[in-house]
């Protein structure tokens, strides 16, 4: 039987909506999007951003709309290896972001056309490179008119880019909490004074919060005269260069440099690569997680055998360098994440439902859980069973690696704690993963102790 | 002189979402300033190509 199912997050635009039919993505336009869309295409915008890799591109379908007496037309969309959020992006993912829905409303005005919202999520990743998402979200340029967008932009990027760069880069969170943006009267209560010093952050945040409070009740409408192309222009062109001149220093975080300063020699880092390598062939998924990525050494492994690959990490540096070498080597198949495992992305918005959970996103082919298993069952006492349990809801096989209790790693982490992990140990991990998982091979590395087992879930 | 309510008045905006009322003013009100900041940066970038182009020519 045929199956279909309005995308939960896309409700708000009358122009049209994402379904999905059999599994497969589509977009209906609206009758009432009709005079947008045909001018999104004949004016060459639809051509000239697909053809940069900025928007996604699609093909007219003859399918059946999910809708049929509001449908104008029926397009079937490209679609994105994964899907993430805001909340999950390092700092320069959510610039480079940014960058993107300013260029695309560049680009938009030379062809007549303005984008008549600026979300954040409408923006997503493949690989390093960013794209837009949201084919409906452009309208004919109406001469005079300010930007519609321009608060949404505020509140989605610059106020959380700002907050990262001026007081702590954990302050992105706060886009968790806010599905629509940051509260700019928020943002600039939490800005230091001295970011009024920044022209653009004090008109756009500062002045812009207080215009917000000052005119909340009123008919928005512009002066007599109008909001000229040029002040339009202008607006673009001075958003850009605030959005460029924020930065983040990172500073030398315990994970950034954990892959040049831990406890391998030469050898066994060479080993645990050509076993990784060679598990990762024989279990040939589509696509891989790796939770815990760190920088990205290991899931290079993974993306360089042609497989898309999620770099997961909880620490804003190690995604930030790893999105940074990402982009350099212009990798479209390595995508660094944050993430906090022991929280992990829950599902929120209306009915909490707009925004995917971790787990609903996956399970992932293949997941790689690399000199992990010690933080999670040590530094945050979550107990093996539960660790092979949440294993198991996000991955089809494993790659997993134990570390003994006599590891170094493990010592350090058991420095200054009473030891209470008496269920700690090979057997144990075995014993907790056998439940759930087909053992399929485990291999110690080479000069090292630790463990490496590739599993396959039952 | 320009008051907000002079701002506020004739203006038939349809969008989906809210703009915000003071989004659109801060907008109008900055307007001039971004015309000519823009205008500025337009001008100094011609001239350079310019100068630079006649450089490269001689």
């Amino acid at each position: 039987m045929t199956e279909v199912s309005r995308a939960a997050a896309s409700f708000r635009d009358p122009a049209g909506f994402v379904f999905q039919r059999d599994g497969t993505l589509y977009r209906q336009v609206n009758q009432v999007g009709q005079a947008d869309y045909d001018r999104f295409i004949s004016s060459g915008l639809y051509e000239t951003l697909s053809r940069n890799g900025q928007l996604v591109s699609h093909e007219e379908v003859s399918e059946e709309a999910a809708s049929p007496s509001l449908a104008y037309r029926v397009i079937r969309p490209e679609r994105v290896p994964f899907i993430s959020y805001p909340y999950e992006w390092s700092f320069g993912q959510l610039q480079a972001a940014a960058l993107l829905t300013l260029d695309l409303q560049s680009s938009a005005l030379e062809h007549g056309m303005s984008l008549k919202d600026a979300s954040a999520y409408n923006v997503q990743f493949v690989g390093s490179s960013p794209v837009f998402i949201d084919t409906l979200s452009f309208e004919t340029y109406e001469a005079g008119s300010p930007w519609v967008a321009y608060q949404q932009f505020c509140r989605h990027f610059l106020a959380p880019l700002a907050l990262m760069s001026r007081v702590d880069i954990r302050l992105n969170q706060l886009l968790r909490a806010n599905i629509d943006g940051i509260p700019l009267d928020l943002a600039s209560r939490l800005l230091p004074a001295l970011s009024k010093l920044n022209p653009g952050l004090l008109i756009h945040l500062h002045l812009h919060a207080t215009m917000q409070g000052t005119h909340s009740d009123r008919q928005a409408a512009p002066p007599k005269g109008g909001f000229k192309q040029t002040s339009m222009l202008g607006l673009i062109d001075n958003l850009r260069s605030t959005v460029k001149s924020l930065a983040w220093k990172q500073p030398k975080t315990e994970w950034r440099d954990y892959t040049s300063d831990n406890s391998y020699t030469d050898r066994a880092r060479t080993h645990k690569h050509e076993l990784i390598d060679r598990f990762l062939k024989e279990a040939n998924p589509s696509a891989v997680w790796d939770v815990g990525g760190n920088t990205g050494e290991y899931s290079r492994i993974a993306s360089g055998q042609g497989r898309p690959t999620v770099s997961f990490d909880i620490d804003p540096a190690c995604v930030e360098r790893n999105f940074q070498q990402a982009s350099t080597e212009n990798d479209r198949r390595i995508l660094p994440l944050l993430l906090d495992l022991t929280n992990p992305s829950p599902g929120i918005g209306w009915s909490c439902a707009e925004r995917s959970s971790l787990i609903e996103r996956g399970p992932a082919e293949l997941v790689m859980a690399l000199a992990l298993v010690h933080h999670l069952a040590i530094v945050h006492n979550v107990p093996l069973p539960d660790i092979a349990e949440f294993f198991a809801k996000i991955g089809r096989q494993l790659i997993i690696e134990f570390v003994p209790k006599d590891d170094v790693q493990v010592q350090r982490l058991l420095k200054g704690r009473r030891d209470i992990f008496d269920h700690y140990s090979q057997a144990d991990f075995e014993a907790a993963f056998q439940g759930r998982f087909e053992i399929c091979e485990r291999v110690t590395i080479e000069e090292n102790g630790r463990v490496l087992y590739r599993m396959v879930r039952s | 002189m320009f008051s907000m309510n002079d701002a506020l008045v004739g203006f038939d905006l349809v969008a989906y979402l809210d703009p915000g009322s003071g989004s659109m003013v801060l907008q109008i009100v900055i307007a001039g300033l971004f015309s000519s900041v823009f205008f500025l940066k337009s001008s100094v970038g011609y001239l350079k190509a310019k100068l630079l182009g006649a450089r490269v020519t001689r």
